[in-house]
């Protein structure tokens, strides 16, 4: 990395933004085809990502789905059983953790506990040998995550929330190329993650960093990410814009983890015109969705997964799935009706219109239809996942 | 009132046992110097002026020193691989605790099977022809501090572990991952904060090996034998008491002489290390 002279956090901008013009379409990070097995067990499996300058991505998955062994990966505290890793397009797999440009933010911080809030952030550019300016940098640094005069604190003198700050500008204050967060908010209150979420992203657009962040919070994914890595079992299921990952699920792991739906199974039985019609089990109905981009053959099996949100309840029959209300919440804004159909457990969330009369009770017949531009079309036996899904 | 009633019952153990303990150290010190009432301190200078007793507290002290030199230097590793060890930690414990279970005088005599005149080494150096006549690897300053470090290794290990195993992976991974090469991160992180456990280390091999009576009494040479040792035939062989006592004064005062100074650089370090790491 260049020697860069103490220079405001806008004009760093600047030349990074610079620096994307002139070389769009080399990815910053390049994941290829990396596996880890550990003892026989595969945590990692052929896991294939490229991340632009500049980026926010997201690696979501439930616990054990392999994103942390990835994050460790891409640090270099582990080395891939196969594939490589790729920084600039030069090959990092083998290089020591303190050999790459990289910043790691930790679950538990990891901050050092015998400095102050001054050498805990310069400490990085200290074991660099950049020390010239050291002092603005690191002022610099703490003002951008709102920590000025807390030089000489000492990091068991402050709050959570501070302490997270000090990880943040510790790690990004050698400008990295790619700063990697391991749930770093996981340990903190609703309120004042969503208070962190919000200051991540803006320095993150501010310092125009890289950024990888590993969670298993598929709202705090889908709020902060530009892409989202979905991760299940070691491999990712779908990489994609936070939209496409809540709108256009391309496995059904991918639909139930991210939010909540409604997955629909059937077969093929008609497909012409980018329109394919299904026969949908234990339902005696047939509808007609959007092929997508898929092209199936007849009897394949399917499902379609519909969001609660784009559900449609009526009470006559013109809708293809006959429901009975088993209960409902009322939100405010919104009813969400429990349903039970011979397709299985529904969820349906309609807006509620004042004076449009009482939420359906209980037990009440209904029919439910969904829009069809709503309707992601999951090709695949149920249980199945895709993977190598890229954009 | 019943508080402070448990309170005293339950100090009162440890103070019984400081109370013995100052006791002894009083009288110690008392018979050293107090002759019919009357406080003569002949035996101090006696031995100020004995240049074979002097020479004798300087090779102990040296001895010492060594012996804790190299404990710190095989301990700290041994200490590091045990504190991140992925297996079961326990059996590597049991192997380092392990030769507490032998006598001390077994485990030194070990030691002239090994290093002895016909003992191994010397036996496979003569068999391959790479010596051709017995080296002296024993009934020197070599022998007694390799013994000693045997015998003491186990203390320095441990004083180091408790506190490695308290100081989390991820610190040495954040540094490392803002730059740190290994020696640095070993530098400006692990060694800051695993320095309690040095100097506990140190100070408990430091004053063991001072003492030390057995290993140089088997290990050591017949003239230069070290103060522990001498303190022990005074009393043994010419019921000397007074002599011993003094000798033992002199051994507690140089020694504290050491350990004190340590425990001011201990706080003088941590307070340096903590409060900023060299730019």
């Amino acid at each position: 990395m260049i020697q860069t002279p103490h220079i405001p956090i806008a004009s760093i901008v600047e030349t990074q933004n610079l620096a994307r013009d002139n070389t769009p379409a080399e990815p910053i990070l390049s994941i290829d085809h990396v596996t880890k097995r550990f003892d026989g067990a595969t945590a990692v499996s052929s896991v294939c990502i490229d991340i632009m300058q500049g980026e926010f991505v997201t690696l979501l998955g439930p616990s054990g789905c392999g994103k942390s062994t990835l994050l460790r990966m891409i640090a270099g505290f582990e080395t891939p059983t196969h594939g490589r890793i790729l920084m600039r397009g030069e090959d990092m797999s083998h290089r020591p953790a303190y050999d790459r440009e990289i910043g790691l933010v930790f679950q538990n911080l990891a901050l050092f506990p015998h400095m102050n809030v001054f050498d805990n952030v310069a400490f990085g550019l200290r074991a660099r040998g950049r020390t010239d300016g050291l002092k603005a940098k690191v002022q610099d640094m703490l003002a951008l995550v709102g920590l000025d005069g807390f030089d000489d604190r000492r990091t068991g003198q402050i709050s959570g929330g501070q302490r997270q700050r000090v990880a943040l500008a510790r790690s990004l204050v050698t400008q990295p190329d790619v700063l990697l967060l391991d749930e770093p908010l996981s340990a903190l209150d609703l309120k004042l993650r969503r208070q962190l979420q919000t200051e991540l992203k803006r320095i993150q657009q501010e310092t125009g960093i890289t950024f990888v962040f590993v969670t298993h919070d598929q709202e705090e994914a889908l709020s902060m990410s530009d892409r989202i890595a979905v991760m299940n079992a070691g491999r990712v299921e779908q990489f994609g814009s936070a939209v496409d990952t809540y709108h256009r699920p391309a496995t059904e792991f991918v639909a139930r983890f991210v939010g909540e739906t409604n997955l629909l199974r059937g077969q093929v039985q008609a497909a012409s015109g980018g329109r394919v019609t299904l026969k949908l089990d234990n339902v005696n109905a047939t509808v007609t969705v959007p092929a997508g981009d898929s092209s199936l053959g007849l009897g394949t099996d399917v499902a379609i997964s519909i969001r609660p949100e784009h559900m449609t309840l009526g009470t006559g029959t013109d809708q293809p799935i006959a429901a009975t209300v088993l209960s409902h919440s009322f939100s405010g804004a919104t009813i969400t009706y429990a349903l039970d159909s011979a397709a299985g457990r529904l969820l349906a969330q309609v807006p509620f219109q004042p004076g449009g009369g009482h939420p359906l009770p209980a037990k009440a017949s209904v029919s439910v239809g969904w829009a069809d531009t709503a309707v992601t079309l999951i090709p695949g036996k149920p249980g199945h996942s895709q993977s190598d899904m890229e954009n | 009132m019943a508080r402070t009633l448990r309170s005293a019952l339950l100090l009162a153990p440890s103070a019984v046992l400081i109370g013995i303990f100052l006791i002894g150290l009083v009288r110690l010190i008392a018979s050293s110097v107090l002759f019919d009432g009357q406080i003569d301190l002949h035996h101090y200078v006696d031995i100020m002026n004995r240049p074979d007793y002097i020479a004798m507290l300087g090779r102990t002290l040296r001895t010492a020193a060594l012996t804790t030199f190299f404990c710190l230097l095989l301990g700290y590793p041994t200490a590091y691989y045990v504190a991140r060890y992925q297996g079961n930690r326990n059996i590597l414990l049991l192997l380092i605790i392990f030769p507490w279970l032998v006598s001390i005088v077994v485990r030194s005599y070990g030691w002239v099977v090994i290093l002895g005149p016909r003992g191994l080494v010397n036996g496979f150096l003569m068999w391959t022809g790479m010596a051709d006549r017995p080296l002296k690897l024993m009934y020197n300053d070599f022998g007694v501090v390799m013994g000693l470090v045997h015998v003491l290794l186990p203390f320095m290990i441990i004083a180091i572990l408790s506190v490695l195993m308290q100081i989390s992976r991820n610190l040495e991974e954040a540094s490392m991952s803002l730059g740190g090469h290994p020696f640095y991160s070993f530098r400006t992180v692990l060694l800051p904060l695993s320095l309690p456990g040095i100097l506990t280390g140190v100070t408990l091999v430091y004053l063991m090996s001072t003492g030390a009576i057995v290993t140089p009494l088997l290990l050591g040479g017949l003239g230069d034998t070290m103060i522990g040792t001498e303190i022990f035939q005074e009393v043994m062989h010419f019921f000397d008491y007074p002599k011993a006592a003094a000798l033992a004064t002199v051994l507690l005062v140089t020694a504290m002489a050491v350990v004190l100074p340590l425990q001011f650089l201990e706080r003088w370090l941590s307070k340096r290390l903590t409060d900023g790491a060299p730019s």
